[in-house]
This record gives C-alpha cells, sequence and structure tokens, in this order.
C-alpha cells in the first residue's frame, strides 16, 4: 500500500484535569490512506473527538497527547493557529452532521461556497462564482442559479447537506471528515447524498473520515471499518468483511440490529465485558492492493 | 365485533383561501386490540400528524376517530386521553429538565385524580426495568436509552390501553434501540397493549407491527404485512418504489 496521507499513533483526549478529568480518547492510533475509513461506535465512544482532534477543533480545555499525529508529512499537534487555518478546509475539511446549523442561515448558499475557495485561492470574484455554480451543478443541484441566491431556510435538508459538500469540496481538500453527514436526512434522500458524495470523492480521489453510528451504512459505503469502544478501536476490518467481525462488541452491535431476513421474537442485547475497556484492538489482515 | 380503534376518513388542512392545503386526506384504518399498526411514509408525508390527530394534540381534525365504537369528539376527555398515551421520538426534549423522574410520574396521575400514586410509580419504574431508586434523579442524570424509559414509564403510569409510539427508537444507539424494543414487546404481551408505530426503519417496524400502512401525499395508499415489507414486496408502483429506496443493502 502507498504511503498513508494521515497517521495516528496513541492518541488520548483528556477533558478537564484532576479528579473530574474524563478519559475520552484512550490510545487510539489509525493510517488513513486514500480510501474510505468509516469510525463507528455508540454515542460517548470517542469517534466525533476523534475527528474534531484532528482538525483541532476540540475545546480549549480538551489536552490533546499523540505520540504521532502526521497528516501528509505536516505533525498536526505542532502546527500554530495560523498555520492550521492553512489545513483546514484547504486540506483537510469536515462535514457536520445538520446542515440546519451548518450553513450560516444570514448568508446566500452561493456567496457561502465562494467565500470557502477565495479563503484558499486568489481569484477574482467573477471566477470563484463560475467555479461555485460549477460545484452546485456537480453536487446535481438542478436550476443553480436559483439555488445561488437562495438563504439556508428556503432549501431542503437534502438539499443543504449536499450544498454543505459542495462548500467542502470546492477548495480541493486532500481528505474529508464527515461526521454522521446523513443522520439528519430522511432515508430516501441520504442514498442521494452519499452517491453524490462517493462519485465526487472518486473523482478527485480525496480520502474520507466517516463517522457514524449506523453500522450498516459505514459498511455500505466505506472500504474499511474501525470500531470503537470507550476510547479505544477495538476492531480494525475490511468493510466487506464486518459480518465476520470477531470482537465481541462488534457481533453484539451486528446482532443486536432487527433484521429483515430473520424475524425473532426478541432482539439480543448487549453485555458489556469490562475486560473490553483495555484488550487491545483486533486487526484483520488486509489483502495488498 | 367491533375494532379497538377505528379511524375514518380523517383529514385535516392547513392555511387559507389559495394556500389552503391538505396535509392528510380522507385517512381510514381499524385496529384490534393487542394489535400492532405501523405508519411509514417518506418525512413530510403526515405520518406523525395522524399520530398527534390519534392522541388529541390537534383538536381541528374532520373525520372520525372512535375508540371500542364509542366516537371521540376532537377535544378530548381526560377519561379518553388516559386510555391512549403518546411516546416521543426525543428522549432528551420530551422531559422536563428541572422535574425528577418521580415529578414527572407524578403529574399524570395527579391529573387523572388516580390513588395509590407513590406505589404506582414504583410500580410502573420497576416494569420499565429501572426499579424505583431512579425516582429522585434528574433527566441529565440519565443516560439517552434510560430516557425512553422513563417517558415509556410516564406514559404507562396512566394504564393506558393503547400507546402512540412516534420514531421510539431513531433517537437512540443500536444497542439501546434492541432494548427498547425488547421493553416494548413484553409490555404489549404482559398488558396486552395496542400499539400504532410510525417509524422510518423497516426492520424495526417488522420487529414491531404485524400490518402497516404505507403513507404518501397525506393517504395511506396501501396496507400491507410484515411478511410482504420482509420481503420487499407491495401491490402499488409507489409502494414498491418506496419499499426500495429504504432496504438496507
Amino acid at each position: 500500500m502507498d504511503k498513508p496521507l494521515l497517521t495516528i499513533e496513541d492518541l488520548h483526549l483528556v477533558f478537564g484535569q484532576g479528579q473530574n478529568a474524563v478519559h475520552a480518547v484512550r490510545g487510539v492510533s489509525f493510517n488513513v490512506g486514500r480510501e474510505k475509513v468509516g469510525i463507528v461506535g455508540e454515542s460517548g465512544s470517542g469517534k466525533s473527538q476523534t475527528g474534531r482532534a484532528i482538525m483541532r477543533l476540540s475545546p480549549s480545555t480538551v489536552n490533546i497527547v499523540a505520540k504521532k499525529m502526521d497528516f501528509d508529512g505536516i505533525p498536526l499537534l505542532q502546527q500554530t493557529e495560523r498555520q492550521m487555518r492553512q489545513i483546514r478546509g484547504n486540506r483537510i475539511s469536515m462535514i457536520l452532521q445538520d446542515p440546519k446549523f451548518s450553513l450560516n442561515p444570514l448568508m446566500r448558499i452561493g456567496d457561502q461556497v465562494v467565500e470557502a475557495y477565495r479563503v484558499h485561492h486568489k481569484v477574482s470574484r467573477r471566477e470563484a462564482r463560475a467555479r461555485a455554480l460549477k460545484m452546485l451543478d456537480a453536487v446535481r443541484i438542478r436550476d443553480c442559479e436559483r439555488v445561488f441566491n437562495l438563504y439556508p431556510h428556503e432549501v431542503s435538508g437534502g438539499m443543504g447537506q449536499r450544498v454543505m459538500i459542495a462548500m467542502m469540496l470546492i477548495p480541493e481538500p486532500d481528505m474529508i471528515i464527515a461526521d454522521e453527514p446523513t443522520s439528519a436526512l430522511d432515508v430516501s434522500v441520504r442514498k442521494q447524498v452519499l452517491s453524490v458524495l462517493d462519485e465526487l470523492l472518486r473523482q478527485r480521489g480525496t480520502a474520507l473520515i466517516f463517522i457514524s453510528h449506523d453500522l450498516n451504512l459505514v459498511a455500505e459505503f466505506c472500504d474499511r471499518v474501525l470500531v470503537m469502544y470507550a476510547g479505544r478501536v477495538v476492531e480494525d476490518i475490511a468493510a466487506r468483511d464486518l459480518h465476520k467481525a470477531i470482537h465481541p462488541y462488534t457481533r453484539g452491535l451486528l446482532d443486536s440490529l432487527p433484521k429483515l431476513d430473520q424475524p425473532r421474537d426478541v432482539l439480543s442485547t448487549l453485555q458489556r465485558d469490562p475486560i473490553w475497556r483495555d484488550a487491545p484492538t483486533i486487526f484483520h489482515p488486509r489483502e495488498v492492493r | 365485533m367491533t375494532a379497538f380503534l377505528s379511524v375514518t376518513e380523517l383529514g385535516i388542512g392547513m392555511g387559507q383561501d389559495d394556500q389552503y392545503r391538505r396535509i392528510i386526506d380522507d385517512i381510514s384504518f381499524e385496529i384490534g386490540r393487542g394489535e400492532s399498526v405501523g405508519l411509514i411514509g417518506e418525512s413530510g408525508c403526515g405520518k406523525s400528524t395522524v399520530l398527534r390527530c390519534i392522541a388529541g394534540l390537534n383538536p381541528d381534525y374532520d373525520g372520525e376517530v372512535a375508540l371500542e365504537g364509542v366516537q371521540l369528539r376532537p377535544r378530548r376527555r381526560k377519561l379518553e386521553l388516559r386510555r391512549m398515551q403518546m411516546v416521543f421520538q426525543d428522549p432528551y426534549a420530551s422531559l422536563h429538565p428541572r422535574k425528577m423522574v418521580r415529578d414527572v410520574l407524578m403529574e399524570p396521575l395527579v391529573v387523572q385524580k388516580m390513588d395509590r400514586s407513590e406505589e404506582r410509580v414504583s410500580e410502573v419504574l420497576d416494569a420499565v426495568g429501572l426499579g424505583s431508586r431512579f425516582r429522585y434523579r434528574f433527566p441529565h442524570q440519565l443516560s439517552g436509552g434510560q430516557r425512553q424509559r422513563v417517558a415509556i414509564a410516564r406514559c404507562l403510569v396512566t394504564e393506558p390501553e393503547m400507546l402512540l409510539l412516534d420514531e421510539p427508537t431513531s433517537a437512540l444507539d443500536v444497542s439501546v434501540q434492541a432494548e427498547i424494543l425488547n421493553l416494548l414487546m413484553r409490555l404489549r404481551h404482559e398488558r396486552n397493549l395496542t400499539y400504532l408505530m410510525v417509524t422510518h426503519d423497516l426492520a424495526v417496524m417488522a420487529h414491531v407491527c404485524s400490518r402497516i400502512a404505507i403513507m404518501h401525499d397525506g393517504r395511506i395508499i396501501e396496507m400491507i404485512s410484515d411478511r410482504d415489507i420482509r420481503d420487499g414486496r407491495a401491490q402499488t408502483p409507489y409502494g414498491q418504489d418506496f419499499l426500495n429506496a429504504y432496504r438496507p443493502g
């Protein structure tokens, strides 16, 4: 495999200090190449905080420690805030859960997309506008001239999320972190948004970290899945082998889903085992591509 | 035999003059006692509105809602309200943040003038698997699954015959979802409850309900069985498209 784009070794995140300190992420290590990696886990497992730490967007009360957190050879933890601004959006960008909260309600949609591009590229207004329109078209927004001039409250959730994708892709980043990008959307719209995202990522060779609580969705959409439990990665497995997962936590999650093809009277529930907290990660051998 | 709940030509309109639009239109169905029926459809098709009309939260509907053959007035009477209770989607939003679990559970008892309130609170907390030690907790001291259990306990405390479930597990983690679904199935069995549930998750729907209505643009376009959902089979073209679009994989 080629050199990984992002390397994380032994990442720890501690919220607060002293007695009240919460160790939210405890020794997470993984690599991301030009691929789609899913991170799944329950709420509170540390998956979103890991995503935020990569962008250095953790709250200031968080103590981030890592042996190594390199993005394309750049040690992220040693960057100044000014240097980070050159990376955020430009090299790594982030898609958040709900377009209702992540778009600026007082700015026209087109202007937000234009701004995202002009922050990182010195181009004329007209050229940026042309690019923004092309980008809106690429995320399959019909009639993009009209949508360009709308405000976020005037568009549907699915369209809002496609606008978010357009905003995040227009600076042509090398990696995108998507934190529950489709959880606020209707199921039928979800597929459409994901296919737009997939197509654009494939065209540009952009890497993706997809954070979600939905195992099936991640297994379907990503190449590789990291399963997080209590701040650690417990299993690292190819998405298509997810049904062969061996960690009892991953198995428990899979078994607790009601299934269309297997009617059951009582669903199995997860019996948590304290040793999971500190058990080593189970790696599955991956075939060389 | 009369059905437990029968809904006849239920409709609701919103807006005035040329803005007038039928949000739901000509909805008729029946549910037998102890049966579970589901409503599915795209977001915005009116599923939750149907639930709210039946619960009495949306009094300005037309058409008829009858319980065991007795027609209910749009403004429900207290005793009628007691017989049907609703569980909402988001347990973080549906519990009062400054009321302790005990107060949340006591309130319906006071309103309904029911006796033995302290005992009832303990019993219902046991029934949902929390235990009475939870009675002095505030919602922020509970996890999402525990809150949803409290919300279910709040419904059960008035000893209803029917629960209206509006996406009861979609805000929860899958491991917690399984626990809540098991709880709902057990309670239905123990108390012979009747369920009307809205969810967008076909697997959850097929797990809980035996008959499922597919809604589109405020109308029920067809009624299918859980078997049909599992096999992905519908009669109408829209129903078929819908099942194909919503099936995982």
